[in-house]
């Protein structure tokens, strides 16, 4: 790769950005940081409460008033032991990886965020409690810029290998564990809130930033082919002379209860990962044909397996995409790549639109509470992209997740199999991927059931 | 150390003109404020105020969030570049060696091989390797610090220290760049490579250089101080002092000799041609007389004692010279202020190294003598040995005993520990009078780690003995040059 001369003047104004105090993150970067540190640490050494999905999942049988506050209150109080950890976790890194621009757009984030929990007053009303679930809302938008900036934060670091892979990778698969379990918690309340007003009145309004009704008892197969359409209907707009693969489901359809909108994603990515295999290793071994010729061509299916015991739900995805090497398939995994494929992957994150996300500062902690009711303030062009995958969900969205999934289909972040993982992990499942080289790959995720034995404490991360 | 900077100017390479236009649509800097950031690429960050002041000069906040200009491409497609391109020069610097310096080398000019080479070419020859050996160490230094964790760079102390590395580096980026006629480029990842390959070529080059040297070394003059604090304010299980001390002093001393040794060469070469006339070429006194050091030492440190103690200690002294023939020399000398009555000892080295030591250990021993209420004189033997061949080099041995007491086993331990100090509450006084190398009489605890790191700087060593309840001896070694220098110069 050959890159464009910088100019040595601009690397000695630059220094100005290694330094701890920069005059534009005067507010909250300053002298007195270090000596505010307390406040953290006391937070920090309180316990995290884990939540399991189970009790996320049945909170909302029967609702009423108490439970409503106190679920508020639990949030209240929560949720700042667990950013507190983050921030402090993030200041025992060494200096010049917490102050990468990306990741440290990242620490300001949590540590504004962490202030406002702070400082908010036990809910005590109802009235208190439509106030906070504004309050979050705003939170959960806000903080949708975190995970663009600890991905490209990874990538950057990956670049000047200023950290060893493995730590990399297991401090970013923990970040977004806890964001994974924040937000839900987060976006739970807000849910049930609803529920509750909903119970009471006819009017409902949903924040446009959360994710629906959180726990949906779905049905796999439908599930698969909703997304396997929106993603095979976004690469066709690419390549409007081919044909796309067809999606074969096996076996019986199983019902199970899911979180739509992190299952959409694992199932987008997976078929993503697929078909473009199957197209790309087509057209590689058809190169010598005519357009018209290729236009003719029926490229192989991808097939999906659908499996469930007592306690689990499994899926197979098989594809005839190539396949891939030991070596490549051991690398699938890590966040952190190589300096090479790092460099090509962040410029491919540049160039996407709608994750260049607000070009602001980090939102400092008042102005969770003074904005105006959701909305308005965030027109961001999440490309059009969504218009498809949006459609899955009732209310617009806003979500990084469908953004990412949604790229140019050139582009390749190499994200999406640690992204699912993490996701996976999260709902205590399993994601593993084989490949017979030459020929085509097969991805096998297992979910376990909420409410079982699998269900266990150690699924929330605190 | 202060500085104003308007952010999102700075962060890019802007003509003036642009940056004037910047000025008049900006609502959060006077104009002043603005006009001194544009001049601040010119003039350097020394006259420009802190990045922590939240208030420009017209008084208004400086308002971060939605009402900023905010995040820009700069600092994501295009910025990215640079910024990674950055720390990879840092990168590259740190991995280089510390530069292996020694007292030949530093009078390499004076042996007969360099005797053709005039004034000119010396001073650019001693530029260059100057240059690249600051580079390294200024490198080398920011590396370290942005190896510590976040929260302890966060500290003011800490920070300000580093901001001087990185404000040094800064003023070493901006000369080359106007050597090489301003504006001139470098290829994205490889900077380091780039920069190896620039040399000072005239001598008005570097007598730019010289200024930045000047400014560079003033900087650092008392950064020692603001160490201490920050490693006394920092959770102690975050980071490892120690070893961090152990290096960043080491690497400090050698980044001020260097500086100094140039500076100093330069103004001694001002008004000489010959360069063999010479009594100090560079850092080095050729006519350093032991005696007259250790007697100014004892001066000093006496001058501090009367302050405190209304009292002052007494010197005694034997003075042996070994002779490159194999005679020898001694003389007892009761008076040290009389030195000059008796035969010097010259041992070429750099004065304030030998004098940094001196001070030190004089001091511990005045402390322990004036806390234990001991009379007896520190007795003091010096031995200085001539080279016996043009291979061999100068050996200075000093050996100090004091009848003061002793030092507890426990404590002996840790002595040479930096940041260790069996002193609670240093002495505000002597802190205020004692400026030249930032320590106090007693309590900063960095005297003996400090003084080690001094004599091994040129493979020197320090031994230290110490019988509780009767007296300590300090034993110090001091290699000089080679007996070559001298006499080839002849």
């Amino acid at each position: 790769m050959s890159y464009p001369p910088l100019k040595l003047s601009a690397f000695a104004s630059k220094l100005e950005s290694m330094l701890p105090f920069q005059a534009r993150y005067a507010n909250l970067l300053n002298e007195q940081h270090f000596y505010q540190n307390d406040t953290i640490t006391s937070w920090a050494s309180k316990e995290a409460h884990p939540v399991t999905l189970r009790q996320l999942a049945n909170y909302g049988q029967k609702l009423n008033k108490g439970k409503i506050i106190a679920s508020a209150n639990f949030v209240r109080n929560e949720l700042p032991i667990r950013l507190s950890l983050r921030v402090k976790e993030m200041q025992e890194l060494k200096f010049n990886i917490t102050n990468n621009y990306h990741l440290n757009q990242v620490y300001q984030s949590y540590w504004y965020c962490f202030n406002a929990f702070r400082h908010t007053r036990k809910i005590i009303t109802l009235e208190d409690n439509d106030k906070f679930c504004r309050f979050l809302s705003n939170v959960l938008d806000d903080h949708l810029i975190v995970l663009p900036h600890l991905l490209m934060g990874t990538l950057e670091v990956s670049i000047l290998r200023s950290m060893p892979q493995k730590e990399l990778d297991s401090f970013i698969s923990s970040m977004i564990r806890s964001r994974i379990s924040r937000r839900v918690i987060m976006e739970q309340h807000i849910s049930l809130s609803n529920a509750f007003q909903s119970q009471s009145s006819s009017v409902v309004v949903e924040p446009a930033n959360y994710i629906g009704a959180a726990f949906e008892n779905g049905s796999a197969h439908e599930r698969l082919k909703v997304t396997a359409e929106a993603v095979k209907s976004y690469i066709q707009s690419n390549f409007p002379n081919l044909k796309m693969p067809e999606l074969i489901i096996e076996g019986d359809d199983v019902k199970f209860e899911f979180l739509t909108a992190h299952l959409n994603y694992i199932f987008a990515e997976i078929f993503r990962n697929a078909f473009k295999a199957t197209i790309n290793n087509m057209l590689k071994h058809n190169g010598h044909l005519s357009e018209e010729e290729l236009s003719q061509l029926q490229p192989p299916p991808v097939i999906v397996q659908v499996s469930t015991t007592e306690n689990s739900t499994a899926f197979k995805f098989s594809d005839q995409g190539g396949g891939m090497s030991n070596e490549r398939l051991s690398k699938v995994w890590s966040f952190g790549k190589s300096p090479e494929l790092a460099t090509l992957y962040l410029q491919n994150f540049h160039k996407m639109p709608g994750l260049d996300l607000p070009k602001r500062l980090p939102i400092l902690d008042h102005q969770y509470w003074d904005k105006p009711d959701n909305g308005q303030h965030a027109k961001h062009e999440l490309g059009g992209v969504l218009g498809n995958l949006g459609n899955m969900e009732s209310s617009p969205q806003r979500s990084t997740l469908f953004s990412l999934a949604g790229r140019s289909f050139q582009s390749t972040l190499g994200l999406s199999l640690p992204m699912c993982k993490v996701y996976t992990d999260y709902w205590g499942g399993t994601l593993e991927m084989y490949s017979v080289e030459g020929y085509g790959s097969d991805v096998y995720l297992t979910f376990g059931k909420i409410g079982t034995n699998q269900d266990s404490l150690r699924l929330d991360r605190a | 150390m202060q500085r104003l900077v308007a952010p999102s100017f700075r962060s890019r390479a802007l003509s003036r003109s642009v940056s004037r236009l910047l000025i008049k649509s900006s609502r959060f800097y006077s104009n002043r404020a603005l006009a001194i950031c544009c001049l601040g690429d010119v003039v350097g960050p020394r006259y420009l105020h802190t990045a922590s002041v939240r208030r420009n000069e017209g008084g208004q906040s400086i308002q971060t969030g939605s009402t900023s200009t905010g995040i820009d491409d700069e600092d994501t497609r295009k910025g990215y570049l640079l910024r990674v391109s950055l720390e990879r020069l840092i990168q590259d610097l740190a991995r280089q060696p510390v530069p292996t310096v020694t007292l030949n080398d530093l009078l390499r000019f004076r042996t007969t091989s360099q005797n053709g080479k005039n004034k000119e070419s010396i001073l650019v020859e001693n530029a260059n390797d100057t240059l690249r050996d600051l580079f390294v160490l200024i490198g080398r230094s920011i590396k370290r610090f942005t190896d510590l964790p976040y929260i302890v760079l966060m500290n003011p102390h800490m920070a300000k220290i580093y901001q001087c590395y990185t404000d040094s580096l800064e003023l070493l980026l901006k000369f080359v760049d106007e050597c090489k006629g301003g504006d001139s480029e470098v290829q994205a990842y490889s900077a380091f490579e780039d920069l190896s390959q620039f040399r000072i070529t005239t001598p008005e080059q570097n007598e730019r250089f010289i200024a930045v040297l000047s400014q560079i070394f003033e900087m650092h003059t008392d950064n020692t101080l603001d160490l201490r604090d920050g490693f006394d304010e920092v959770d102690m299980r975050l980071v490892d002092d120690k070893e961090f001390l152990n290096m960043h002093m080491r690497e400090r001393i050698l980044m001020r000799l260097l500086t100094d040794h140039h500076l100093l060469l330069n103004s001694q070469l001002e008004h000489v041609t010959d360069i063999k006339s010479l009594k100090s070429l560079g850092a080095i006194d050729m006519n350093l007389n032991v005696l007259e050091v250790l007697n100014h030492s004892y001066e000093y440190v006496n001058d501090m004692a009367a302050m405190k103690y209304a009292d002052r200690i007494e010197l005694k002294v034997k003075s042996v010279l070994l002779k490159s023939d194999g005679t020898s020399r001694t003389q007892n000398i009761d008076e040290i202020c009389e030195f000059a009555d008796f035969d010097p000892l010259i041992f070429p080295y750099i004065t304030n190294h030998l004098e940094y030591v001196f001070d030190e250990i004089l001091k511990n021993s005045t402390r322990a003598s004036m806390d234990n209420n001991v009379t007896l004189p520190v007795e003091v033997l010096v031995v200085l040995r001539e080279p016996t061949s043009p291979d061999d080099c100068y050996k200075l041995d000093v050996r100090i005993t004091d009848y003061a007491k002793g030092i507890k086993p426990e404590v002996v331990d840790h002595l040479f520990d930096y940041a260790f100090t069996t002193v609670d509450e240093p002495d505000t006084d002597y802190k205020v009078l004692n400026t030249t190398f930032a320590n106090v009489i007693a309590g900063m605890g960095y005297g003996l780690p400090m003084s080690l790191t001094y004599t091994r700087l040129f493979n020197g060593d320090i031994f230290l003995k110490s019988i509780y309840g009767q007296g300590t001896t300090v034993y110090l070694q001091w290699r000089g040059i080679d007996g070559r220098i001298l006499s080839n110069s002849l």
